[in-house]
């Protein structure tokens, strides 16, 4: 471990040394970390996306250990967020300390810009195994571990108990699987018809809904190392085709129609009887005119069980003059203090194993512990690259067109697999 | 009629004595330096936020540019890329298809500001501000409204079209019916904008024209045609020109009105979009210059060839 930091550092040393004439050199540029000096001096930069994190409270708790740091947070709306970021990346003007999301990680992690957590792990600072360990694994790159996870997001199968009662058929179990959603699913739609209710609201979502179906049926987005697309793979396209027979056989809307609508509309209007929804979708549903009538269980399960996983980190500038205090501040939004103030908002999971708490009670009325619990059992890592948002625009053109029939599950699973794998040997190459 | 006609053929001969005068004046300046001194503010300005980064963009169009720049000189590989994909004929058809419909927005906006220069029109100021309205709102607040119409679920116009019997459409996820539902909204958030500046250019057509027509028993339409079109063609003109290189830099309907999940998205790509996409999204900014290059190009010979043809069939007067 000790002499992989080591030359992971010499690495970084020389890359960065070779790659920024003017950065910061002292010190050994994206060398180690030390924040073991709670007397260090410094005023830190840290950006995030508006939220509805506490995070003046977590810098309070802070400063009550590093009481001369002083830290200053700049919000931005999250569509500007990384835009923003990049532009201040081009101009050698990354912010000290900042947030980062799945999609955007890897472009900055192996272009040198991120501190390694690798020595504070080492020491002790920080244990990975306090995280759900898709997360852990979503902001490692290359072994070396580079951010600090926030909070996460879970996908959960909600219904309208309402809905079932009308039709006459038994609510969801946590013991589902994809054969009893599509079976309710068919027998609900048929039964309401008359009232344009579907039993299922599909859609073309990834993260909440067909990333899950595919690792259920033991598919791949990417390969190991993020080579390679392998939305042809057997699973993969099982999961699609799956989704594709509840859309033909009018188990779940058009794809059309969802494009208008989306399905967590059709959902919250009543108009479906269930959706694929995320742990963040709680406030939404609680708020809606059906919000008495619905409940929330685990994914009916494939071949196997499974979830995606996705949420925020924490992440320091490599060329940063603080970097100790940097990574003090990081690990600190990481640990169980900063955990629990971060998790009372109740908005979202807080990565934390074990202080999810705040979030399963603010809304009682539901089952929201499904959501850290199968994250925790079987949370697979959403997949990622080092320009993600370049395949996932190719995604978002060609999935909901292979889901509405307009390619067969064959060719389009092909022709998807063909332009990703183009866009990831360019990544390579860069 | 005969009359009329002749007063015609007479006043734009006038007008192009006059426009040749204004040229002789250009090429024999006496004032030497001076007038480029007073013009120098203005040029800096444009060189500096114009020119200067046009030329740049071009150079770039020839670079492949890491995410967090560093250009690096590559040759023709984006524009042989470009073609390659195959991504740039269908956006140019989509974008060239919406700039023919709002072409079709101008002689709606002649009909509407004729009437609404009718004398003795009550509430004509209140009108003009009702057309006006959508022009000062936000493209993206217009999409987003639009959207909600054209909902194939809840929207107003399925709704509307159901009383007659008509089966509910996918107003922005069919193909091709999408770019018409676009265009609908382009020509009417332009609407506004064409409105006032036919509106000015109608005022400034002697009344005594239309006295003279009526008295030789001309009908409303024969006015509009032979007195109102040809006088006001300086302003259709101008409003023509302007529709063309709006409809080319088509993005923020489609931004807002195609979303992710829709099976159309990658067959309803405007020119700008791709440029978006491409330089935005995928991360490769060589290939966005290269595209906004071209589209660059495509405007200056269209505006090139409007402006040639525009001798043919403007007077002005």
């Amino acid at each position: 471990m000790r002499r992989r930091t080591v030359l992971a550092g010499m690495t970084l040393a020389g890359l960065t040394a070779a790659g920024c004439g003017n950065g910061g050199g002292e010190g050994g540029a994206g060398g180690d970390v030390d924040i073991s000096d709670t007397e260090m001096t410094a005023t830190l930069e840290f950006s995030v996306w508006e939220s509805d994190f506490d995070w003046d409270s977590v810098i309070a708790g802070f400063n009550e250990q590093f009481p001369n740091v002083t830290v200053q947070m700049t919000k931005s709306p999250f569509k500007d967020f990384f835009t923003r970021l990049q532009t201040q990346a081009s101009g050698d003007n990354l912010p000290d300390v900042f947030m980062m999301n799945g999609p955007n990680f890897q472009l900055y992690a192996s272009h040198d810009m991120l501190v390694s957590f690798e020595p504070v792990v080492d020491e002790g600072g920080l244990d990975f195994g306090n995280y759900p360990e898709a997360m852990g694994e979503l902001y490692t790159y290359e072994d070396v571990p580079y951010g600090v996870p926030t909070s996460y997001d879970s996908i959960g199968l909600w219904f309208n108990q309402e809905l079932f009662e009308k039709a006459g058929v038994d609510l969801p179990t946590d013991e589902w699987a994809w054969e009893d959603l599509h079976a309710a699913a068919k027998e609900i739609s048929d039964q309401l018809e008359d009232e344009g209710i579907y039993g299922f609201a599909g859609g073309a979502y990834n993260q909440e809904l067909f990333y899950n179906l595919i690792f259920q049926a033991g598919g791949a987005v990417l390969n190991e190392d993020a080579t390679e697309a392998e939305y042809s793979s057997p699973g993969s396209r099982e999961a699609l085709q799956f989704l594709r027979d509840m859309v033909e056989d009018g188990s779940s809307p058009s794809i059309q129609t969802t494009a208008d609508t989306s399905p967590d509309e059709l959902f919250k209007s009543g108009k479906a009887a269930m959706v694929y929804g995320g742990s963040f979708r709680v406030a939404g549903y609680a708020d809606s005119a059906v919000a008495d009538a619905l409940q929330v269980v685990r994914l009916p399960q494939g071949e196997q069980r499974g979830v995606v996983l996705h949420g925020g980190a924490v992440v320091v500038h490599a060329q940063s003059e603080n970097r100790d205090a940097a990574a003090a501040f990081a690990v600190y939004t990481g640990s169980q203090e900063g955990q629990e103030i971060i998790g009372e908002s109740g908005a979202s999971i807080p990565a934390f194993q074990g202080t999810e708490q705040a979030y399963i009670d603010a809304h009682p009325e539901y089952d929201l512990a499904i959501f850290p619990e199968s994250a925790a059992e079987y949370g697979f890592e959403y997949p990622v690259s080092a320009n993600t948002q370049a395949w996932l625009e190719v995604e978002s053109e060609m999935v909901p067109k292979i889901l509405a029939g307009d390619l067969s599950v064959e060719e389009g699973t092909e022709q998807l697999d063909e332009q990703i794998d183009a866009l990831l040997a360019e990544e390579a190459e860069q | 009629m005969t009359q009329l006609t002749a007063s015609r053929s007479s006043s734009s001969s006038g007008g192009s004595t006059r426009r040749r005068r204004g040229a002789a004046g250009g090429v024999a300046n006496p004032d030497g330096l001076w007038p480029w001194l007073f013009v120098l503010p203005t040029l800096l300005g444009l060189a500096v936020f114009y020119f200067w980064p046009v030329l740049q963009t071009g150079y770039y169009s020839f670079t492949s540019w890491g995410v967090f720049g560093g250009a690096e000189f590559v040759g023709l590989k984006n524009w042989v890329d470009l073609v390659q994909s195959g991504v740039v004929p269908r956006a140019l058809v989509n974008t060239l298809l919406y700039t023919a419909m709002l072409l079709l927005g101008i002689p709606i906006a002649i009909y509407i500001a004729n009437l609404l220069n009718r004398p003795g029109l009550r509430f004509a100021a209140f009108y003009r501000v009702l057309y006006f309205a959508p022009f000062v709102s936000m493209p993206a607040a217009i999409a987003l409204v639009w959207g909600m119409i054209f909902n194939s679920q809840y929207g107003i116009l399925n709704q509307f079209l159901g009383v007659f019997g008509i089966q509910a459409v996918h107003w922005t996820s069919t193909e091709w019916v999408a770019l018409i539902a676009i265009g609908i909204v382009g020509i009417w958030s332009a609407l506004g904008f064409n409105i006032i500046i036919l509106g000015a250019g109608l005022r400034s057509i002697p009344t005594d024209l239309y006295e003279a027509a009526r008295i030789d028993g001309a009908t409303n339409w024969r006015q509009l045609i032979s007195i109102t079109v040809p006088l006001l063609s300086p302003s259709i003109f101008f409003l023509f020109v302007l529709s063309v290189i709006h409809g080319m830099e088509l993005f923020d309907l489609i931004f807002i009105m195609i979303g992710d999940s829709n099976p159309i998205k990658g067959d309803t790509h405007s020119m700008v979009s791709l440029f978006y996409r491409e330089a935005f999204i995928s991360n490769d900014k060589g290939t966005g210059a290269a595209i906004a290059i071209l589209l660059m190009l495509i405007i200056g010979i269209l505006t090139a060839i409007q402006f040639w043809v525009q001798r043919r069939w403007i007077s002005f007067d």
